[in-house]
């Protein structure tokens, strides 16, 4: 019996200890990410599921009819299981819609729009629920502007975000009002200095209603400024990869939810009103992971990390205030066996995860991996 | 009287010249570029990439869209390289005054091929964390034979402290 006690006894203090470690560990992984005190919104410290589960792949498809060199960031779905992605190939450019069969049901390609004499490139995307898809879309001019596209891929409109001085954007979000969450970078009066994080949401027209002020723009332009190899990019000097490969969707609550390209991602929820709902972290437990992918389906936010010198995968699900819900790893084995980092599609009931992978024939191959 | 319009003509050629030094000097360039970023998947197992284009932005200089490339599973790609060249840009008027709580001395300046930074404090150029560069310097020499002074220029290599 006294032996029963002590073990038990042994028990509780042993998991006290581990509860007090956690917490410790969350704290000081906040204050290294530059928390303000005071900042209003809510804030969230990550709690973590336990164990790790891995991902099988369940379907393979090959599309003969796509080919596909590199396969570009962001990968979309929408809500009826198409896939929207850009990829490198010979004669093809501008996004392609591909039904569930692997049919192509359309392109979406800026160079369409009869305005415009010369597009110099085109980059982040975002589709909404009717199908509409939108693109930051940059011209041979100094404004930047979206694309509004049709389901079928013929252009709709262009947006002129009127912002008065030069930037970069990076990525958006579609609101279901119409209003557009946008970030990027905005120049330094010195030009060759590190720019500063710029983040607004504006009317479907492209007239700027609110310049929100996130609570680590200041600390991820410091790392900048310092050339931090956590954001400083060797093909772009002047690049902030947290800002540069931000991800941005919007949740069932009607949200964004906006990724910052750090380890720990730093994520915040933001409402159609520019209000910054709550910021919270999620940690895969290993810095030399990047945050390359994020998808929201639901209430739940998937994000995957990938780790460059070994080239594996994590993914982690948390709900949307960043409580932890499970993590992933895919079972190893050869390259033809792995899920690679091309994460598509993220779906809840059943949990599916949909990679987009280039095979030996450069053909696109789609695959579905569930938990094992 | 030809010794005076001989010296005018001299000053209006110096001064054209100068004129022309100045303009050069404050040239403003017409097309300014930056790079566009995305990040892209070369397939299971292999290195993910970081990839650019040429965008029309603020950075003077000329911009070779296949300027850099890379090889990832197999796959070459091409990334755009911008050669700045030090100058204005006349289409970037308007950017807005912001503060940094950053000093001035660790700035990163991001004109060039490579992001540098000063170390004033050791009269250095930082490379990356851990490598130093002390710009050549000029250095006079005097020569007791012919009492005159000769120039040095003191090149420097790169200072290695830790790893690259």
């Amino acid at each position: 019996m006294k032996k029963r006690i002590v073990c038990i006894v042994g028990l509780v203090i042993f998991a006290c200890n581990v509860s007090v470690a956690q917490s410790t560990a969350v704290s000081r992984e906040s204050k290294a990410i530059g928390k303000s005190d005071e900042a209003s919104h809510e804030k969230i410290e990550t709690v973590k599921a336990s164990g790790e589960q891995q991902l099988v792949r369940v379907h393979v498809m090959t599309v003969p009819s796509e080919e596909v060199g590199l396969i570009y960031e962001p990968i979309r779905c929408d809500g009826e299981g198409n896939v929207y992605f850009e990829a490198d190939a010979s004669g093809i450019s501008g996004i392609r819609k591909l039904a569930p069969n692997g049919d192509r049901l359309a392109m979406f390609q800026p160079g369409t729009n009869p305005d415009f004499n010369k597009i110099d490139f085109a980059s982040y995307f975002s589709v909404v629920d009717h199908g509409e898809l939108y693109e930051l879309v940059f011209p041979h001019e100094l404004t930047r502007y979206v694309f509004e596209y049709k389901p079928d891929g013929s252009y709709k409109r262009a947006i002129k975000l009127e912002l008065g001085f030069p930037w970069m954007p990076s990525s958006l979000a579609v609101f279901s009002s119409g209003n557009l969450l946008v970030s990027g970078l905005e120049y330094d009066r010195e030009q060759t200095s590190a720019r500063w994080p710029f983040t607004g949401i504006f009317s479907s027209d492209g007239v700027l209603l609110k310049e929100i002020k996130l609570e680590d723009d200041d600390t991820l332009r410091n790392l900048a400024v310092t050339g931090d190899s956590r954001v400083s990019s060797p093909r772009n000097p002047s690049a902030n990869l947290a800002v540069d490969f931000t991800k941005m969707e919007i949740a069932n609550d009607g949200n964004a939810y906006v990724m910052r390209w750090m380890n720990p991602a730093i994520f915040y929820a933001i409402s159609a009103g520019g209000e910054v709902v709550r910021r919270f972290t999620v940690d895969p437990g290993d810095p030399s992971y990047k945050p390359v992918s994020m998808h929201v389906h639901a209430n739940r936010i998937a994000v995957l990390y990938f780790r460059p010198d070994n080239k594996t995968i994590v993914i982690q699900v948390v709900d949307l205030e960043g409580h932890e819900l499970a993590k992933y790893t895919e079972a190893g084995g050869k390259n033809s066996d792995l899920l690679g980092s091309a994460f598509a599609c993220y779906q809840v009931n059943p949990e599916r995860f949909t990679f987009l992978v280039r095979d030996e024939n450069h053909k696109l191959q789609v695959e579905v991996a569930e938990p094992k | 009287m030809r010794i005076f319009t001989r010296v005018i003509k001299e000053t209006l050629i110096f001064v054209t010249y100068l004129s022309f030094l100045t303009i050069c000097n404050h040239a403003k360039a017409d097309i300014c570029w930056d790079y566009g970023m995305r990040y892209a998947h070369c397939g299971p197992g292999c290195e993910a990439e970081q990839t650019t284009s040429c965008g029309f932005g603020c950075i003077s200089g000329d911009c070779v869209s296949d300027g850099g490339s890379g090889e990832c599973c197999g796959e070459m790609y091409y990334s755009a390289v911008i050669y700045p060249d030090g100058g204005r840009c006349a289409n970037c008027p308007q950017i807005r005054a912001r503060k940094s709580t950053v000093s001035a001395e660790n700035e990163v300046h991001v004109g060039s091929s490579r992001a540098i930074w000063w170390d004033t404090s050791r009269g250095l150029i930082k490379l990356s964390k851990n490598v130093s560069y002390r710009p050549p310097r000029q250095a006079f020499v005097l020569n007791k034979c012919s009492h005159a002074y000769g120039v040095l220029i003191l090149k420097e290599y790169p200072v290695v402290v830790g790893d690259l």
